[in-house]
Order: C-alpha cells, then structure tokens, then sequence
C-alpha cells in the first residue's frame, strides 16, 4: 500500500510541474515519504512503461542531461483517479475515527473499500 | 598506497580505489536482481545518479573515489533490501567460491534424480523448462534418455547447504 501511495506523491509531483529524479527525491524526502533515493527509480520507469510519464532529456547547467519526466494525458487521468479515491478514503476514515453524525447508517465504509483503493492505487 | 581503477559510470569517467570497486560493483549486481530482468533503463538511471553523487562529493576529477565517498553513497541510494526481494541469483561472475559453479544434482529441486534442477542451477535456467526440453528431447532424439541416466550415475549431489 505503501508503494502504491508512492506512485501517487509522483504523480502529484509531476502535475505541478515538470520535474527530475533528485527534484523529485528531494520533495518526497522533505514530505518524508521515502529516505533512500534508489526506490525511486523502478516505480519512474513503471509509471513510464505504462504510459503515465514520459521523459525528455534537457541540457542541466552543471553535468550531464537530465531526464525530465512529466505527466501524460493517462497519467493527469490517473491521477484525478486516485485524487478522488483518496478523498473519498480520508472521508470514510474520518468518519470510521469519530463517527458520523448526520447518517449514522449510510454508506459504512469497509474494509473491501480500502482495498479497492489500494487497487486503483496499485495500477 | 593503494591501487586504483579507471571506471565509466554513465559516460563520466572516475578514479576509483580497488575495494570501493569491487563494492560497487556487487552492490549494483545485488540491486539488479532484484528488478525484473529488461529493466536495463532503471539500472541506468541508478548508474547516472551514483555518478551524480561522485561528482558532488568528489568535484576535482584528479580526485579518487574512495570506499568512504562510496559508502555515503550507497546509504544514500538504499540497501539493496531496499528493492525488493531477489528474483534471481548473483552474477556467476561474482559468486565467492568456485565450487558454487558445478555442476551437480540438486538435493531439494527433484522430480526424478535431481539431474535437471542442477542443470538448470548450472546455466541459470528455470528447472521446469529445463525438465519440459527434456522431456520433449527424449520423444524426438534417442540419446537423451542416456544422457540423463549417465548424469544421474555420474554427477555428485550439490553440497548440503
């Protein structure tokens, strides 16, 4: 689960804006969503292969050029995917956490809910 | 004194000291297993930013990278735990003993004797695919079938592990 919210932080970082691998690192670490910098690399190029990112090189001012990956038209679809999963799960948790005061008995949130999350997340 | 190697680490040239060398090199084989098998560009990717952090820790290009600068470097990129669990042995190349590339029959892996196991452990094949070919060997050409009796009296059992 873990990866799969990984994935999305990417995804979220790339809608902003056009970024490369030590930007990227460099925000997830900030967030303290990862520690070490290499298990970045396999989910870009899984994102990539399934047609969520795409790179182009561009000329850096010091060194080698970078990879400069950016969202697809997949990817921002995505991304609104589990925008809306995510939102839907903060609510759903909120209302498991302290109860929910208007409709006590609509919509409980269950397990198999989480997991589809999960699912949408994985993909 | 120490002596040193000229490496190429995605199209940089560096200095490096023998045994940050040979670390390095285990540790990229050690991460590279646990990828699938044609992620050649992730491997790259890894490969392009290590060289990045030579270059930032060690600006001067007269400079050695040491098994130090190595190691803040590897903490930085991730155990290679990190990545997953192994989908594949070690690199023959770099396997510590020679006796690990013999061949042998397998002790645990065995339909029959064992004999395909350790032929597949021996060319790094999947021992079901190993004892399909020679199934189908033995229908279409007369030696296999020899061929495996002879192997299974001749080869030794794999040391016990």
């Amino acid at each position: 689960m873990r990866k799969g919210i990984l994935e999305y932080c990417i995804l979220s970082i790339l809608s902003r804006e056009d970024s490369y691998a030590p930007k990227i690192i460099a925000e997830l670490k900030e967030a303290q969503m990862i520690v070490v910098e290499g298990t970045l690399y396999p989910i870009l190029t899984r994102q990539k292969n399934a047609g969520l990112l795409t790179y182009r090189w561009e000329e850096s001012p010091q060194g080698p050029p970078r990879k400069y990956y950016m969202l697809t038209e997949a990817g921002r679809q995505q991304l609104a995917l589990l925008d809306e999963a995510w939102n839907e799960m903060v609510e759903q948790i909120n209302i498991i956490r302290h109860g929910n005061p208007n409709a006590p008995q609509t919509e409980k949130p269950t397990n198999a809910t989480i997991i589809e999350l999960g699912a949408v997340v994985d993909k | 004194m120490k002596e040193t190697i000229n490496v190429n680490i995605a199209g940089q040239a560096f200095t490096m000291d023998m045994d940050a060398y040979s670390a390095l090199t285990s540790y990229l084989d050690d991460i590279s297993r646990r990828l699938p098998e044609t992620d050649t560009e992730t491997m790259a990717d890894i490969e392009a930013r290590i060289a990045e952090l030579f270059r930032e820790k060690v600006p001067s290009p007269m400079m050695v990278i040491t098994y130090g600068v190595l190691r803040n470097t590897m903490s930085q990129i991730g155990r290679p735990e990190d990545f997953g669990a192994a989908n594949r042995p070690l690199n023959s190349t770099l396997r510590g003993g020679k006796d690990e590339h013999r061949l042998y029959r397998s002790r645990h892996d065995r339909s029959i004797a064992g004999v395909c196991a350790g032929v597949a452990k021996y060319f790094g094949l999947e021992a079901s695919m190993v004892r399909i070919a020679a199934i189908l060997c033995i229908f279409a050409a007369g030696a296999t079938l020899w061929i495996y009796l002879i192997l299974w009296a001749v080869l030794p059992y794999e040391p016990e592990a």
